[in-house]
């Protein structure tokens, strides 16, 4: 009986345990893909938001399926008409300073489809919020198709973690970058993919050409699609792609004047990333050196920054499935030169409604962003010339000593060796031959006398320290004068006194018998103390 | 200590260096053993240098050696 007792309950338990594990193994990869996407859709729309421009309406047209799906899934109607992007373009740059966010989403999801689209959805969607959540949806939807990818990608996030960090600097968590990454690169790789459909919808008033411009942003897109390219991406990822190259083109413009320096060095890093990440495929070789002679426009440097964080991205996102699927459809449609024409004419056209739409918020997102990108390579380049030594403010004791001279002329302002012995009945000095003495009752050795011209110096510099931690410890009891109980201190935090080592045991020690009557209160009969405490002497009556 | 402590000496010393400042009744008792104890304290460093030198005497760079380990001790 009591042995079945015994053994019911641990089958029981056996069970029990037995079936946790199951579950969580059934739950976790799949869930944690879902919710890994869904991270890094989400950072790629806030990075995305960042780079935001009126510009954005040029969203490359979807031609993958997912894309379209994508697009479908969008709660804001497509069939907006290309006039209500060219009115809302006004509108859109006030928003996109507003809330980046819903930008972001809505232009990720908008990348696909054109422009003139992406301007109405965005300006037909008053709630930023409700795009988020769309989107977020959306990128639930997308998550869920390209769980298949994962595997792939997964291989991929590992390197472009650590890039990831470094193009975003805005966000923190890696998995958001990589989420941003990816939806940046499918964008990007659906504008690249979609640039012949643009070219056809653009409305007139986007179009502005601006050849620096649109070789900055063919540069960027290169970049972009050679490091999406092994990767496949969903349709956010192209969107949140040419949502951050329209940024990129629109800052340009603003920033014409700002550093090719910067530019250059963005598209180094670009050039470095695109060579660690994933195998370059002939298109990104292709692309790699169309992007390599525009490296010259003057206007890279957003273009690099965002291709390199494109780059960044997309190379993270490789864990994600949402990016596998915005390459490959890429990848399929434009070919290695077509992606280059295409990319130029992305670009100019970009560049026109960029230019318009950009606005100072709008170039204040990507300086910052782009100040960000910067700021983070150099940090992440220097890592050891962050930690400033933290040095401990040492007491200038030792330059003290020479310029505290044995002559007492330095004591006061205007001194003169004719009153040198004037100055030393000022200037108190302990006697020198009392130092002697002292000294050499502790040492029991024979003394140097040079020695004992050290010990003066080092007799001064304490005086020093000792006045001046004083006067901090009476200040800090809100005193103008020191008490016993700051002397207490001092000693205590010079290791003097302990609580092993009560200061009344010091004062026996150390001090003549006269003076230890002085300090040390003693009772005696008749309820007296010595030395007496009474109002008077104290003085605090 | 043959001597006493020279306390009208500390008092204008203190006062040499923080003018404002005032000191207690048995303050600068205080402050003597306080330099009493600092001396020891040199002395004790100063002459464990001479034994590892193997020296009979205290010699001056002893004495810079011990000098820069007590004073930045005694900062508290």
């Amino acid at each position: 009986m009591s042995l079945g007792s015994v053994l019911a309950p641990d089958t029981v338990e056996k069970r029990g345990l037995l079936r946790r594990p199951k579950n969580r193994k059934a739950i976790d990869i799949a869930a944690f893909e879902g919710g890994v996407e869904q991270n890094m859709q989400r950072k790629a729309q806030n990075y995305l938001v960042e780079l935001q421009t009126a510009s954005m309406i040029e969203a490359a047209t979807a031609t993958s399926d997912a894309e379209i799906m994508l697009n479908n899934t969008e709660l804001f109607v497509q069939p907006q008409s290309v006039e209500q992007n060219q009115k809302k373009l006004p509108a859109l740059e006030p928003r996109l300073s507003e809330s980046k966010t819903p930008v972001q989403r809505s232009e990720i999801s908008n990348a696909t489809q054109e422009e003139g689209r992406l301007v109405g959805r965005v300006s037909s969607v008053g709630t930023d919020e409700g795009r988020t959540r769309r989107y977020s949806e959306e990128e639930l939807i997308n998550d869920g198709e390209h769980v298949d990818n994962m595997a792939h990608v997964s291989q991929e996030t590992s390197v472009n973690d650590g890039e990831d960090e470094q193009g975003h600097s805005q966000q923190s968590e890696p998995v958001e970058q990589l989420s941003a990454s990816a939806e940046v690169a499918g964008t990007i790789n659906r504008w690249s993919s979609s640039l012949p459909s643009r070219s056809s919808s653009r409305s007139p008033v986007i179009l502005k050409p601006r050849r620096s411009f649109s070789m900055s942003l063919r540069e960027v897109v290169s970049r972009i699609i050679e490091e999406l390219d092994v990767s496949d991406k969903e349709e956010e990822m192209a969107n949140a792609v040419n949502e951050v190259e329209q940024e990129e083109i629109s800052r340009e413009a603003m920033e014409h004047h700002t550093n090719t320096g910067y530019s250059e060095h963005l598209e180094k890093k670009l050039t470095e990333r695109a060579e660690s990440q994933i195998i370059m495929t002939p298109e990104e070789e292709v692309v790699a050196e169309g992007s390599v002679k525009h490296q010259d426009s003057a206007k890279p440097e957003p273009e690099m920054a965002r291709s390199a964080r494109a780059g960044s991205l997309s190379r993270h996102s490789h864990a994600f499935s949402s990016e596998k699927s915005g390459t490959k459809p890429l990848e399929e449609a434009v070919e290695q030169a077509d992606e280059l024409l295409e990319d130029r004419a992305v670009m100019g056209q970009l560049d026109g409604p960029e230019e318009e739409s950009t606005e100072d918020e709008v170039e204040m997102e990507g300086q910052e962003s782009e100040e960000g990108s910067m700021k983070t390579p150099t940090f992440v380049r220097a890592p050891a010339y962050r930690p400033l030594p933290l040095l401990p403010t040492p007491r200038s004791a030792k330059p003290a000593a020479p310029e505290s001279p044995l002559q007492p002329q330095r004591a006061k302002p205007v001194p003169k060796t004719s009153r040198k012995s004037q100055k030393k009945q000022r200037e108190p000095a302990l006697a020198s031959s009392y130092i002697k003495q002292i000294f050499r009752h502790y040492a029991k050795m024979p003394v140097a006398r040079d020695a004992y011209q050290i010990i003066e110096k080092c007799c001064e510099k304490y005086f020093k320290q000792l006045s001046d931690d004083l006067e901090v410890y009476a200040h800090h009891a809100g005193r103008k004068t020191v008490e016993m109980a700051d002397l207490e201190l001092l000693m205590r935090r010079q290791r003097l006194v302990t609580d092993k080592m009560p200061l009344h045991v010091l004062i026996e020690r150390y001090l003549p018998m006269e003076y230890r009557k002085l300090l040390i209160p003693v009772a005696v009969s008749g309820n007296k103390v010595i030395p007496s405490k009474s109002m008077w002497s104290s003085g605090k009556w | 200590m043959r001597r006493g402590a020279p306390r009208g000496t500390l008092r204008g010393l203190l006062r040499s260096h923080k003018p404002q400042l005032r000191l207690a009744a048995g303050g600068d008792l205080l402050v003597h053993l306080n330099f009493l104890m600092f001396l020891h304290r040199l002395a004790e460093e100063a002459r464990t240098n001479a034994f590892e030198n193997k020296s009979k005497t205290i010699k001056p760079e002893h004495t810079i050696a011990a000098a820069k380990v007590i004073l930045k001790r005694s900062r508290g």
